[in-house]
């Protein structure tokens, strides 16, 4: 009964459990340390889709491209956090490993030892050296632990109903103002000309995590806030403390109010999103960029020939003083070089190597769109890829798991997928041109190169405190007064140390 | 186990002195060893499986690193415990997975039992067959499955219920996200999911009941509410008395898929336990010692339950479990 009782204790104490039996197997040398030539490299990296075959097209090529032997264990990204923490416990760590380089375990791990410092020698190799701002985001605290990723800068992307706003004659809004007219009109202009008051404006979901690309930090940056934090008289504060934060706040409190948001905005699923936008029942999505490809092909299905009359899309609107501010998209993301599977600093050359040819200009290419002719061919910069056997669309399935441990942080030099049917290239092209405009006023997060202990236990549990509030606050729940209130309970709480060690941590850096 | 063939053998064969216990011993052993090989396979499998992970808990007092290694990984006594302790979301945690696991007690656990009764009293074998397996399903159903449902039904603005709800009485219901309605739901989907399963154990143990006691009290005169009083009851009281001291050990699991599924940021003010900390503070934070150690509190509280209702059940005079 005890023993029973105390094993279901939580997920926690079942964990604990197999980590025993990891341990006890792993250690030494383990199957994923490499020979002195550096003949085959071992890879542990998350997969989205299917898992390539190891014999496939895109595998042998890529292995005869870089000159090595691959064993990629490719992990479904669901449960790709508990891999990795069993993996690095078990000690038996693959010679590569992509990780955000701020995940506890992988921080913890790489300060014991686990893994390569590369913070000088990244210099050697130009196709993996990125801008200076990125190489410092992939950071540590100062130290590179890994290989700095891609990573679309930009994503931020408000998506409209295209045909709501020709019937009502309406432009797509430029400013927070004309949103705000819009999600309007939308709700109260009977925009799908049924002659019944069923539709509402801007589409809220309750996903709201503290310093990523929420539809509500969005917001927040589109009226001045900062991303994340924000650098106030030399010290680096949190977005909520800012004025910004909370003017925007009551803006869209004001068309919670106004009945131009989903009511029930504070359960409401993401997953969902795309159903009631496509139903009908509601006319903005504030989001990332792939999302209005996903509707304009929901709309295709529904109404085959003229998807492409439904959705259109801008980026960052301009903010109530006329300026523009996007959030930059940080990830952070590596390719970590285990020391137990590359003891000595030789082989970690040939690894770096291999990397640093695959993220040459023709390494991505092939990396990514694969061998031109066969796979894809160019069309006006773009790849057309060819899909007309089943093998075909293997292989650009294929393509798409390997893209996700490529470093090449440097520039990019392979071709975007071109999209099929003119009204998607349209959109696509609307979407970049965006993007473009927007990577000029890209508002980046000041304090994502730091590493704060205090943070990665406590800020977590905190942020909640942060974002339930201002859930409460948009759903009328509370004042403003008791939202500010909230704010000074997370900081009384321990977010207050947060604060004080990215300030040491900012201080020691600049 | 052990217990069944030895204990009415021994007494007959003691003539031995007290002195010659070590050979009395072995010659035992190996007199009923057919017996212990048979108990081998189960003793094995809780040392195995429910006795060796508990070193696992030894986490708690260390300062877990994955890549030191469990040996490797530096002692850090109670520390764990006294920032949980201190932790100033402890209050609340523990107050709400207090009051949960209380309705659990007062509401959920009474109810299999009431509807079992009612079952029984259900004429017609067929009727009562066909409620029966209507009244099991939902025990087969996820919690993913139950919460996309409630999400559905009970939807701010276009849920049938919510709907139906604001016609009858009036006034907007927020079901999903007013605090005041979070527990309530949450009792209301245990008790439709569980509430069917529940019933199987007592509607065995009415299957027991002596008919003849029945038939004695109708010519004594007794009603359909006596006979249930002073028959039924009584014949379910041992199996009530296991099933709340076996309830009781698990009474702070909340649920953690269920709690998780439900809460948003409306009402985790009042939805937040200790096994959605654990998984906020821990999973998602990294910090596996810390939550162990939240796990090994939790357990302990759920220790001290079995064994205090089992003490009650003895003071009383009941069936207890040992």
């Amino acid at each position: 009964m005890t023993g029973k009782h105390l094993r279901r204790t939580g997920v926690v104490t079942a964990l604990a459990a197999s980590l025993v039996s990891v341990t006890a197997c792993g250690g030494g040398g383990g199957s994923n340390a490499l020979d002195e030539d550096v003949s085959r490299l071992t890879v542990m990296v998350q997969l989205l889709g299917q898992a390539p075959a190891e014999d496939g097209y895109v595998w042998r090529h890529v292995e005869e491209f870089a000159g090595v032997e691959l064993d990629i264990d490719f992990a479904p990204a669901s449960n790709y956090r508990d891999r990795l923490t069993t993996t690095i416990a078990s000690g038996d760590i693959p010679a590569l490993l992509v990780t955000d380089a701020k995940e506890p375990t992988f921080t913890q791990a790489a300060r014991a030892g686990a893994f390569w410092d590369l913070t000088e020698r990244i210099r050697d190799y130009p196709n993996l050296l990125p801008a200076e701002a990125d190489l410092r985001d992939s950071m540590v605290n100062g130290v590179l632990y890994g290989v700095p990723q891609w990573s679309q800068p930009i994503r931020g992307t408000v998506m409209f109903r295209e045909d709501w706003l020709a019937n009502l004659g309406l432009d797509v809004p430029e400013t927070t103002d004309e949103l705000h007219e819009v999600a309007r009109a939308f709700t109260e202009d009977d925009p799908d000309g049924n002659g019944q008051d069923d539709t509402y404006g801007l589409i809220m979901a309750s996903w709201s995590p503290l310093e990523a690309v929420t539809p509500y930090a969005q917001l927040e940056s589109w009226f001045g806030a900062p991303n994340g934090w924000g650098e106030v008289d030399g010290e680096l504060v949190p977005s909520f403390t800012t004025e910004e934060f909370f003017e925007a706040n009551r803006f869209l409190r004001g068309m919670v109010e106004d009945g131009l948001v989903n009511p029930g905005f504070a359960t409401f699923d993401g997953l969902r999103w795309n159903d009631v936008f496509v139903n009908g029942e509601g006319g903005i999505i504030i989001d990332v960029s792939n999302r209005p490809r996903d509707l304009m092909n929901a709309f295709e299905q529904r109404d085959p020939g003229h998807g492409g009359d439904y959705v259109t899309a801008t980026g960052s609107l301009l903010g109530p003083d006329g300026e523009r501010r996007a959030l930059f998209n940080h990830t952070g993301s590596v390719v970590a070089i285990s020391r137990s599977a590359v003891p000595t600093e030789e082989m970690l050359d040939r690894v770096l190597s291999v990397l640093d040819r695959l993220a040459s200009p023709e390494g991505q290419l092939l990396t990514r769109n694969g061998v031109e002719g066969e796979t894809f061919t160019e069309v006006d910069g773009y790849a057309q890829p060819v899909q007309e056997t089943n093998e075909d669309r293997t292989i650009q399935s294929d393509l798409s798991a390997f893209t996700l441990w490529q470093s090449g942080a440097g520039e990019q030099h392979w071709l975007p997928t071109r999209a099929a049917g003119a009204p998607m290239r349209q959109l696509v092209a609307t979407i970049e041109a965006a993007a473009e405009v927007d990577a000029e006023h890209a508002v980046r997060n000041p304090a994502y190169p730091y590493f704060s202990e205090v943070q990665a236990q406590r800020g977590a549990q905190l942020g909640l405190i942060v974002t339930d509030a201002r859930m409460k606050y948009l759903s009328g729940v509370i004042s403003e007064d008791e939202f500010r209130a909230e704010i000074d309970r997370w900081f009384d709480e321990g977010g207050q140390d947060i604060v004080d060690d990215i300030n040491e941590l900012h201080g020691q850096a600049n | 186990m052990s217990a069944i063939a030895p204990e009415r053998a021994v007494p007959r064969e003691r003539p031995a002195p007290p002195a010659g216990g070590n050979a009395r011993l072995r010659a035992r052993l190996w007199r009923y060893r057919w017996l212990y090989v048979l108990l081998a396979p189960g003793l094995i499998y809780f040392v195995v499986f429910k006795y060796a992970p508990m070193y696992g808990v030894t986490l708690a007092f260390k300062d877990y690193v994955p890549f030191l290694g469990w040996n490797e990984s530096p002692w850090v006594g109670t520390e764990h415990f006294e920032r949980l302790f201190s932790s100033p979301d402890f209050p609340r945690i523990l107050g709400n997975t207090l009051i949960l696991a209380f309705l659990h007690l007062v509401i959920v656990f009474p109810a299999p039992i009431v509807v079992a009764l009612m079952l029984n009293e259900v004429r017609r074998s067929l009727l009562k067959r066909m409620i029966q397996t209507a009244i099991y399903i939902p025990h087969f159903l996820s919690w993913a499955i139950v919460a996309s449902l409630t999400y559905l039904l009970f939807a701010l603005g276009d849920g049938p219920v919510t709907l139906l709800a604001e016609n009858v009485f009036g006034g907007p219901f927020d079901f999903l996200s007013d605090p005041g309605w979070f527990r309530p739901m949450i009792i209301l989907q245990t008790l439709w999911k569980g509430i069917g399963w529940g019933t199987i154990i007592y509607l065995a143990a009415l299957a027991g009941v002596d008919a003849n006691l029945y038939e004695a009290a109708r010519i004594d005169g007794a009603g359909r509410l006596r006979q249930t009083w002073h028959i039924t009851l009584p014949a379910l009281r041992s199996t009530i008395i296991i099933m709340l001291i076996l309830t009781s050990s698990s009474i702070m699991d909340t649920g953690f898929e269920q709690i998780y599924l439900m809460s948003n940021a409306l009402n985790r003010d009042v939805a937040d336990v200790f096994d959605t900390y654990v998984y906020f503070t821990g999973i998602e934070g990294g910090q596996y010692s810390y939550s162990t150690a939240v796990g090994l509190f939790k357990g302990i509280v759920g220790l001290i339950l079995v064994f205090g209702t089992n003490w009650l059940a003895k003071r009383f005079k009941q069936s207890t479990l040992f």
